[in-house]
């Protein structure tokens, strides 16, 4: 149910100012602590701005979508709307330089295909990408546990693809005016396909709003009128002011899925030359900064081990010398 | 982690070993299952997944263990969960006569109103059974273990594995391996429960899948079409054939039940999953409207984990006031020869 789910209390957000803010809060915050060595002036030169880690991501997210898309075999819908939520819930507070997007962008696939009961093996996985295959399999098991803390454990995504097939059978059984629902499907299939691609809409709005939105949009595109139809059966009893504000938040998701812009190609490439250079090394697997570390924790548990062990036997030799009665 | 100081150990489960554990800031008693992640092929195991997923979304429930917390440790996965004492299979077992009706009335409630909860939360269990539903010190029962619980769609077109539920409370659809099927299984589930907690033992004891069947079909007759619609279509029914079987009344199988159990049992263990009643409904059957009322939980047995699968001893002796101190003493003399002196 979205209504008390996780998706609604943590997940929404009021609008794309306070996600924003959200976003650059965590850049800043990236800078204080790498950067605390640096000249204002250089900082702007080494660091990415909030609006280039917002085109990073965008790109990724752009290459998420084509990634689920030619997996063999194919995967259904919902993986991907999860994933991609995933992964702008990972990025609404951490930076793009903190965590390498591609790196996350496959762990959110992976985590999404598990959530989704969407049963792939690691191997079966990577064989979908091209290149060292065991390196993305290890990236993948490293940042899947940091994946689930930084989304805070609430694993359940509401997806609009589900509402999108309810108001489709409602708009069949209830509403009249529309001979062939059906007609309506393929616009508004491609209306969700890109709320859920190319914008912010799943922290901002409700699956059914996005559907709804969706269902509106592709009954303007084949020329019929469907506002009879939400005010008059589907929103039957709402008030003025629910009514009012359903209209509202309608309009404005018309708007942000119209309003988007193609990414720059030439741009991307720049920012991604710059993100190299200014990326967290403690959390690239290839660094050696990152090796060192993982060693050091690995050691530390096994250290630990050893001691919890010699205490143990410790403890029992003293234990047994005492019911023997052995001074 | 540093927040919890480790009291002991509670068991071991399908993944992981689970620890009883005090929270230092509240004082409170929590139970700790550690899911180790070293050394796992595929990562994070999906049953943890499928847990974490299923509780976190569910408010908070009296009839369903609540997940407090997950963190990492090391190289594994924390998920914190209140504590609870003990289980009804424990409870079964360790019963010395056979609960009383009000007792098992109480029990059920409970257990309903837990189903009845996950499945308005579109949760089903899979994986229903004494063991898994924990009693609490206060005599409440709690459902836990959702490490097979899946979120279900009520469009009906999703294929779900087989190989699920402990074999005596698998649903017949499964055992004839249904790839579709619904909340219906947790209903016989509960209804394979009930028989057990009115007959003290369980009502399908299969040893093996094929023998889990004709468990079944001996009690409920050899199913057919007529009986059970869809059946033929289902994956293993051309495999075996069972010799026509009429059924055997259940006030037979369970003769202790009163007329009100018997009635409500019928209606949980039926073939065909959509003619189960529903939880919801089944807390509305007279059967826990008439006398003997439901057990208040003060007047349920709260028995003590057994450790480790040994046998319970009694600790506690029994004092009888009336008989000399001198008896329940130990005499000196008889320990001497054992204690060893120093000089």
């Amino acid at each position: 149910m979205f209504s008390t789910s996780t998706q609604r209390k943590y997940w929404t957000f009021s609008g794309e100012t306070e996600l924003a803010a959200t976003r650059s809060e965590a850049n800043s915050k990236f800078i204080q602590t790498h950067g605390s060595h640096m000249m204002e002036e250089q900082k702007l030169k080494h660091f990415l701005t909030p609006d280039e880690e917002r085109l990073i991501c965008r790109q990724i997210e752009h290459v998420l979508k084509e990634f689920c898309n030619i997996f063999q075999p194919p995967m259904p819908k919902c993986v991907l709307g999860t994933s991609i939520c995933y992964f702008k819930r990972f990025y609404a507070s951490t930076s793009a330089m903190d965590y390498y997007p591609k790196d996350i962008m496959l762990t959110c696939v992976y985590l999404a295909c598990k959530v989704e009961e969407f049963n792939v093996s690691i191997g079966q996985f990577v064989g979908n990408l091209k290149g060292d295959r065991e390196k993305f399999s290890n990236i993948i098991l490293t940042f899947e546990l940091l994946l689930m803390g930084k989304l805070h454990y609430h694993l359940t995504v509401h997806n609009p693809y589900r509402p999108l097939e309810g108001l489709l059978i409602d708009i069949k059984s209830r509403c009249k005016m529309i001979e062939d629902p059906e007609k309506l499907r393929g616009h508004a299939e491609a209306f969700v396909d890109k709320s859920v691609a190319l914008t912010d809409a799943c922290l901002i709005f409700s699956p059914s709003q996005i559907a709804l939105a969706a269902i509106l949009t592709s009954a303007a595109q084949v020329g019929k009128n469907m506002d009879s139809y939400v005010t008059g059966i589907l929103l039957q009893g709402a008030t003025k002011d629910e009514l009012e504000k359903t209209i509202y938040q309608i309009k404005r998701l018309k708007y942000m899925v119209k309003s988007q812009k193609p990414l720059e190609k030439e741009q991307v490439g720049r920012v991604q030359k710059k993100l190299l250079k200014c990326r967290n090394q403690d959390n690239n697997p290839d660094s050696e900064q990152y090796k060192r570390k993982l060693r050091e924790m690995l050691d530390d548990d096994e250290d630990q081990q050893t001691i919890k062990r010699t205490k143990i036997s410790e403890e029992e030799k003293r234990r047994d010398k005492e019911l023997l009665g052995v001074p | 982690m540093e927040q919890y100081t480790i009291l002991g150990r509670i068991g071991e489960g399908a993944h992981g070993i689970v620890l009883k554990a005090k929270h230092a800031e509240s004082g409170e008693v929590v139970a700790l299952k550690k899911v180790p992640l070293r050394k796992l092929d595929d990562g994070i195991p999906t049953t943890a997944l499928r847990e974490i997923k299923a509780l976190q979304e569910i408010e908070e429930n009296p009839y369903v263990v609540n997940l407090r917390e997950v963190f990492p440790h090391g190289c594994s996965l924390v998920l914190v969960f209140e504590y609870m004492l003990s289980d009804l299979s424990e409870v079964i077992k360790n019963s010395d006569h056979p609960l009383s009706e009000a007792q098992v009335k109480s029990y059920m409630l409970m257990l309903l109103k837990g189903v009845a909860f996950s499945h308005e939360n579109n949760i089903m269990h899979r994986d229903l059974k004494p063991a898994n539903l924990l009693i609490s010190s206060t005599g409440h029962l709690k459902i836990a273990d959702f490490g097979l619980a899946r979120v279900f769609q009520n469009k009906g077109d999703r294929q779900y594995s087989h190989q699920v539920a402990t074999r005596w409370y698998r649903a017949p659809e499964l055992l004839y391996g249904a790839r579709k099927y619904d909340e219906g299984v947790d209903i016989w589930a509960v209804g394979c429960i009930f028989g057990e907690l009115l007959n003290n033992s369980p009502l399908f004891p299969g040893e093996n899948d094929i023998e889990q069947l004709c468990c079944v079909l001996r009690v409920l007759g050899t199913p057919n079409e007529s009986i059970w619609p869809g059946i033929s279509e289902l994956p293993d029914y051309n495999k075996i054939t069972f010799p026509d079987n009429q059924p055997i009344p259940l006030e037979e199988i369970v003769p202790d039940a009163t007329h009100e159990a018997l009635s409500l049992l019928k209606k949980l263990l039926v073939y065909p999953t959509k003619s189960r009643i529903s939880a919801k409904d089944a807390l509305l059957h007279p059967y826990f409207f008439s006398e003997p009322l439901p057990a208040h939980h003060s007047e349920l047995p709260i028995p003590q984990r057994s450790r480790r699968g040994l046998p319970r001893r009694q600790q506690t002796h029994e004092y009888n006031i009336d008989l000399p101190l001198e008896k329940s003493l130990i005499d000196p003399d008889l320990l001497a020869p054992y204690v060893v002196k120093f000089r």
